[in-house]
């Protein structure tokens, strides 16, 4: 049997394995003279840390019942897998762990997901195609339809599984995108709509001034002005973001911007001067969220200031 | 500089460290070890600026005793591994999951997830938020409006539950005696 005092004791050492986690070097300090005590103490504490070490391996498997708050597990649509997936940095995960959210569309099989700032999720459609969102993203799936998806606003990766009788179908605003199983990378933002292909083909509005674009190629299509512009894309830039890379070559600092606020998380607008500016380079974005910044400012030749609603891209030396 | 600013540290809390390793139960060799290890690893690697750099010293030293224990109790049971085999090949049990392995890992997984949820929910969320998100209690307790030492209240019931569950500790085959001092084996 256990007396009282080695429950005490084992109570103790429990607070303490649970302090030390998040204690400072006090706290430390402290703990040593509580082994010093008694060597009782250094052996139940032992136990306690290995029982902990012991679980870790279990926790991935370990089901968390709970509240009904937390709408993104019950809400799983059932014809399609949700994955979180975050930064391997970890830093932007605890910040935004909560961000994403399913609504349901009850009277359609269909449904939306959307994404949080600095947030990603993967989508499985079927076997062989997958969506990756990117933060602020919203889309709509279908419950019904494995072959048809829709990029409300954003960003995101598409993986599309080969199926030559049944072509996968995109919606972009007003625009259609058909594939028939490739890798492509759409970005659908206020005022244009930017799709990239990494292998196989993709037919943008196809039957209305239809655009074919191979493995390679990249077009742009402002909603505002102007026909849409094909150019070249570097294949392992397509959708590099998924990876934390951001990969350029003589886009305007304004996009730059916008998929840097994607990748942290934070709202980041670029002062007007510099906002045409060409930029080619890479950015790997470290998962250090906004403190990346203050690295970044050699690279782009640009200053960040934060404001109250959010940051702004300036010319270097400007705003001291 | 963040990385001499952490050596000057290590310099400083080193007998404290040496204090700490000895308490946990290595012998007074076995703890300069685990020091020259620590030490060799903060002047070759980069490490960035760190918040609090006793505390973070601390906890590097108690990984590495952990992992001179992790060390110490595989090659003992492969040395017994060895000698059961009569002089065989020498085989890694511990990287093979083997067919026994995996049915004792869900054994092991039943009897935690009972443990976890028997405890009301409010412990359970905190415990996942704290233990698999890692968040700091502070922001726990920020997040859902209740003070830290009530944090550490609904952990300590979820620890108390989670270490009276009988689970299997990994390194009951062999304990390697000095780095873990006597366990409590006369306890009934």
């Amino acid at each position: 049997m256990r007396s009282e005092a080695q429950n005490s004791v084992r109570a103790r050492a429990i607070e303490w394995h649970i302090r030390l986690r998040d204690g400072d070097g006090a706290t430390w300090d402290a703990f040593a003279g509580w082994l010093a005590e008694n060597p009782r103490h250094a052996e139940i504490y032992d136990e306690i840390e290995r029982i902990d070490l012991a679980i870790e391996p279990l926790l991935p498997d370990v089901i968390f019942r709970e509240a009904a708050n937390d709408t993104d597990m019950s809400l799983d649509p059932p014809a399609s897998r949700v994955r979180r997936w975050v930064f391997a940095g970890g830093a932007l995960a605890a910040s935004i762990a909560a961000a994403i959210v399913i609504i349901p569309q009850f009277t359609t099989s269909r449904y939306d997901i959307v994404t949080g700032p600095g947030e990603r999720e993967i989508v499985t459609l079927d076997a062989g195609t997958q969506v990756m969102l990117n933060g602020s993203t919203r889309m709509t799936f279908d419950r019904k339809d494995p072959r048809f998806a829709s990029l409300v606003a954003g960003e995101a990766l598409f993986e599309v599984r080969n199926d030559g009788t049944r072509p996968f179908t995109l919606e972009v605003g007003d625009n259609r995108i058909e594939d028939v199983g490739t890798i492509f990378n759409v970005v659908h933002d206020a005022d244009e709509v930017r799709v990239a292909v990494a292998e196989g083909r993709v037919l943008y509005n196809p039957g209305k001034g239809e655009v074919s674009l191979d493995a390679g190629q990249a077009l742009v299509d402002s909603l505002s002005a102007g026909p849409v512009r094909v150019t070249r894309a570097s294949i392992g830039s397509v959708g590099a973001w998924q990876k934390g890379r951001l990969v350029y070559t003589g886009e305007p600092l304004s996009q730059v911007a916008t998929d840097l606020g994607r990748a942290l998380g934070v709202r980041l607008t670029v002062a007007p001067s510099i906002a045409g500016r060409p930029f080619s380079g890479a950015i790997a974005i470290d998962g250090s969220g906004p403190d990346q910044f203050r690295r970044l400012m050699p690279a782009l030749n640009v200053t960040f200031e934060a404001g109250p609603n959010g940051w702004t891209m300036k010319p270097a030396g400007a705003g001291r | 500089m963040a990385g001499s600013g952490l050596l000057q540290t290590f310099f400083d809390s080193r007998p404290a460290l040496l204090r700490y390793v000895m308490l946990r139960g290595a012998t007074a060799d076995e703890a300069e070890d685990i020091l020259q290890e620590v030490y060799l690893k903060l002047s070759v690697g980069k490490i960035g600026p760190v918040a609090e750099p006793r505390a973070y010293l601390y906890r590097m030293t108690n990984n590495h005793l952990l992992g001179c224990r992790r060390t110490a109790g595989r090659r003992m049971r492969r040395e017994e591994d060895w000698v059961d085999a009569h002089g065989g090949e020498e085989r890694e049990m511990d990287e093979q999951p083997s067919v026994e392995a995996h049915i004792i890992a869900r054994e092991q997984l039943a009897i935690l997830q009972r443990a976890l949820d028997g405890l009301p929910e409010r412990t359970r969320a905190i415990f996942r938020r704290f233990r698999i998100d890692g968040e700091p209690q502070r922001q726990i307790a920020a997040d859902i409006g209740i003070s830290v030492s009530a944090v550490e209240k609904h952990l300590t019931r979820a620890y108390e539950v989670i270490s009276a569950a009988k689970l299997r500790l990994d390194e009951d085959r062999g304990d390697p005696r000095h780095l873990r001092g006597e366990r409590g084996r006369h306890e009934v």
